[in-house]
């Protein structure tokens, strides 16, 4: 079928109407999809049992304003009123998942966590102490590294991956991608890495399986406390 | 009947043109490096089959001889599978980005109570914050749902 004239101009008229023009930049659609996986975990929480889960802020419960980290940060900042969640299991240690703060290796080096769900203990003795403390990784039981991509992922960013878990002692932590990533994949799943792939909302069968990968991180928390 | 060389080279330009224009330009850089590296696959090579352009001759023969070894291959793109990654690069940036905006309002209003916001604020670092308005994307879906029409006849004619 031969291309109907018009189409290129159509399509390349439709495609400014079709943009949240504060969502155009690489970083906003990054910081956006950490976001989603945000809401991911809390529904795996609440699946797997969580009696309770609260959105909150530093100063409120149930925040007018949810405000979401877009670059990496301290956890105890108050910089901004930033949102997290506190998730609680029957009898078990509460927990908090954040975005993007800084955890501290092993080796004593911060990575940036895009998403991460922690003991609340030690996000308390991060909040109130005097100094900038950096919560352990030992004690985060799930972190996400989020990749929203156009194109192909280069794998440098598998790499680095590799490099962050080196150096953490996170119980799960995973590589999403929103597009599948071949070479990454591969990597990673030649060394034996948690990654999930085409994690985007029309693509309910690979939300689902990571959402249950989550799901499992809790019940092995649940088990372990 | 598929499109011409030329057909798909015009295509290709109009529609990097368009993603510039909307301030797409991450996303043009990212399909164009994915382009230039190639189709990564694992291939089966035997040493003959590798041109060694230095190598003599009777060396090459010799080396031929060898079991074949798995190389890491780079198939180029060909102009349609070209044309290819760049539609499905702005189908999952323009529809990806708002479907995912959709998701995380419809997540944060459906769990807060009298939510009247939803910022991305950065931490000590110059960057732009943004917030997500939730009548501002509702209103977008009736547009991205036309951009998405228009971009599957775009694919279906490849």
């Amino acid at each position: 079928m031969p291309l109907r004239p018009t189409l290129l101009a159509e399509i390349q008229s439709a495609i400014g109407p079709a943009l949240v023009p504060s969502l155009t930049a690489a970083s906003a659609a990054n910081d956006l999809y950490e976001a989603y996986l945000f809401a991911i975990i809390i529904e795996a929480a609440r699946t797997e049992g969580a009696i309770r889960v609260d959105l909150r802020s530093r100063t409120q419960t149930n925040p007018t304003v949810f405000v979401c980290r877009t670059s990496p940060g301290y956890l105890h900042s108050t910089a901004q009123d930033y949102g997290y969640a506190e998730i609680e299991f029957q009898g078990k240690p509460v927990l908090e998942a954040h975005l993007g703060v800084r955890v501290a290796g092993a080796s004593g080096v911060l990575h940036e966590c895009d998403v991460c769900v922690l003991l609340q203990e030690e996000a308390n003795a991060c909040r109130n102490s005097a100094t900038n403390v950096a919560p352990r990784s030992s004690r985060v039981i799930l972190s996400v590294e989020a990749k929203f991509y156009a194109g192909d992922l280069g794998l440098h960013l598998g790499r680095e991956f590799l490099g962050f878990l080196s150096d953490t002692t996170i119980d799960k932590s995973f590589f999403v991608v929103n597009r599948e990533s071949d070479s990454i994949e591969k990597l990673l799943s030649h060394k034996r890495k948690l990654w999930e792939h085409r994690i985007s909302p029309p693509n309910t069968t690979d939300v689902a399986r990571l959402r249950n990968a989550f799901q499992t991180g809790f019940k092995d928390f649940n088990a372990k406390y | 009947m598929a499109l011409t060389r030329e057909e798909i080279d015009e295509a290709y330009t109009s529609l990097i043109e368009a993603a510039k224009a909307n301030g797409l330009d991450w996303v043009v850089e990212q399909t164009e490096s994915q382009i230039a590296l190639g189709k990564i696959r694992m291939g089966k090579v035997r040493a003959k089959d590798v041109p060694l352009r230095s190598t003599p001759e009777d060396q090459a023969e010799w080396m031929s001889k060898g079991r074949p070894a798995k190389f890491t291959v780079s198939d180029e793109y060909s102009p349609q599978e070209r044309l290819q990654a760049l539609i499905e690069a702005l189908e999952q940036t323009v529809c990806g980005i708002w479907q995912t905006a959709e998701a995380v309002s419809h997540f944060l209003t459906g769990n807060i109570p009298n939510l009247s916001g939803i910022k991305f604020m950065p931490d000590g670092i110059s960057k732009e914050p943004f917030a997500l308005e939730k009548q501002e994307i509702h209103a977008k879906r009736g547009a991205v749902e036309h951009f998405q029409v228009l971009i599957r006849e775009l694919k279906e004619n490849i």
